[in-house]
C-alpha cells in the first residue's frame, strides 16, 4: 500500500515540477507560455467540470438528473451568494439526499 | 506575520472547501477498508484532490503500479498548465520554491492568480503561507474524516459530489471575472464533443490538448482582449 501511495505521489508531482524544469528562469518564459498561463485556466475549469458529470447518461436518468440539478444548484447558488462553503455544502447535502428518495 | 495574517486572510475559501474535501476523502479512504495513518500519508504526501479520489478504488481493486502510475499521471497532466503561469513569480521565492512547485493545486492555484500583493509584503512569503496553510486544512479535513468514519459508521454514499460542487464553484468564480469568456467555451464545447465522441474513460487527455491547439489558433483575437501582462 504505501509503495502504491509513493508512485502516486511521484506522478502527482511530475506534471507539477515539468514546467519549472523546462523553463527554469535563465532565459526569458516565451510569450506562447505565457499566453497560455492566462488563457487555459478558464478553459481547463470548464473542462473539469464535464470531467466530474462525464457519468451522466440515459441509461441511468436517475442519478443523472439528480447529478446535474445538484450541478446547476451549486452554480446558481455561487453566482449569487458567492460563498464556496454554502455553494459546495448545500449542493452536495441535496445531491445525497436526492439519492435516498 | 503580516505576511501570514494576509494569507490567512485569502485562504478562507479553501479552508471551507478543503476541510470538506479532505474529510470525503479521509472517510471514502476509510469506508474503503484502509488505516486512518494511510490516509494521512495521502494527503500529506500525494496532495492532489481528483487523484486521491480515484486512488481509493485503485488500491481496493489491487491495481498494478503502472496502472496507477499512469492514472495519476492523465489526472493531474492539467497541473503542467498551472505551473505555466508562474515560471517567473516562483523564481523571487527562494527557498520555498520547491514547496510551492509541490503544492500546486487546483485551489492554490487560483488564489495565487487571484492574489495581488502590496512592495511592503514580500510575494514569495506570501505564496507560501497560502500555499502551505491549504496544505493544514486538506491534512486536517483528512484526519477529522478519517476519525469520524471509523467512530460512526454514516452511509456517506455520494458526499464525493463535494468534488464536482468545487469545480462548479471555481468555474463560476473564473467566468466572472474573466475578461473574455472565449476559452471557457472553447473547453466547455471541446470537452463536450470529445466525451460523447470518445467517452467517458478516455476523453479527458484528448481534449485538454485538443483545447490548447484552438486557444493557440485564437492567439491574436484574445490577446488583444486579455493583454500581455
Amino acid at each position: 500500500m504505501f509503495l502504491s501511495i509513493l508512485v502516486c505521489a511521484i506522478c502527482s508531482f511530475i506534471p507539477r515540477v515539468l514546467p519549472f524544469l523546462c523553463f527554469n528562469g535563465k532565459k526569458e518564459v516565451p510569450r506562447t507560455v505565457t499566453y497560455l498561463g492566462n488563457t487555459l485556466p478558464m478553459a481547463v475549469m470548464a473542462v473539469l467540470v464535464i470531467y466530474c458529470i462525464k457519468s451522466v447518461s440515459l441509461s441511468a436518468p436517475r442519478e443523472s438528473a439528480f447529478q446535474l440539478l445538484a450541478v446547476a444548484v451549486a452554480m446558481a447558488l455561487h453566482w449569487w451568494k458567492n460563498s464556496p462553503l454554502l455553494s459546495i455544502g448545500v449542493s452536495t447535502i441535496l445531491y445525497m439526499v436526492l439519492l435516498r428518495l | 506575520m503580516d505576511e501570514f495574517r494576509f494569507a490567512a486572510k485569502k485562504t478562507v475559501p479553501v479552508l471551507c472547501g478543503y476541510l470538506f474535501m479532505g474529510a470525503a476523502f479521509g472517510l471514502l479512504f476509510v469506508s474503503a477498508g484502509f488505516p486512518w495513518y494511510a490516509a494521512l500519508a495521502c494527503s500529506l504526501l500525494i496532495y492532489a484532490g481528483s487523484v486521491q479520489y480515484a486512488f481509493v478504488p485503485l488500491l481496493a481493486q489491487h491495481a498494478s503500479l503502472g496502472m496507477i502510475g499512469a492514472t495519476t499521471l492523465l489526472l493531474n497532466a492539467r497541473h503542467i498548465f498551472y505551473g505555466l503561469s508562474f515560471v517567473e513569480s516562483f523564481q523571487k521565492a527562494g527557498k520555498a520554491r520547491p514547496y510551492l512547485i509541490f503544492a500546486l493545486t487546483d485551489e492554490t492555484y487560483s488564489l495565487l492568480c487571484g492574489t495581488a500583493v502590496q512592495p511592503p509584503m514580500r510575494q514569495g512569503r506570501v505564496f507560501f503561507w497560502i500555499s502551505l496553510l491549504d496544505q493544514c486544512y486538506w491534512i486536517l479535513g483528512t484526519a477529522i474524516g478519517a476519525f469520524a468514519g471509523t467512530a460512526l459508521p454514516f452511509d456517506m454514499t455520494g458526499v464525493d459530489f463535494a468534488m464536482t460542487a468545487l469545480f462548479a464553484v471555481i468555474f463560476v468564480e473564473q467566468w466572472k471575472s474573466a475578461k473574455s469568456h472565449r476559452p471557457a467555451i472553447t473547453g466547455l464545447v471541446i470537452a463536450v464533443v470529445f466525451l460523447i465522441v470518445l467517452g467517458p474513460e478516455q476523453f479527458l487527455l484528448p481534449t485538454l490538448l485538443v483545447t490548447v491547439f484552438f486557444l493557440l489558433l485564437q492567439r491574436k483575437k484574445l490577446e488583444g482582449v486579455i493583454g500581455h501582462e
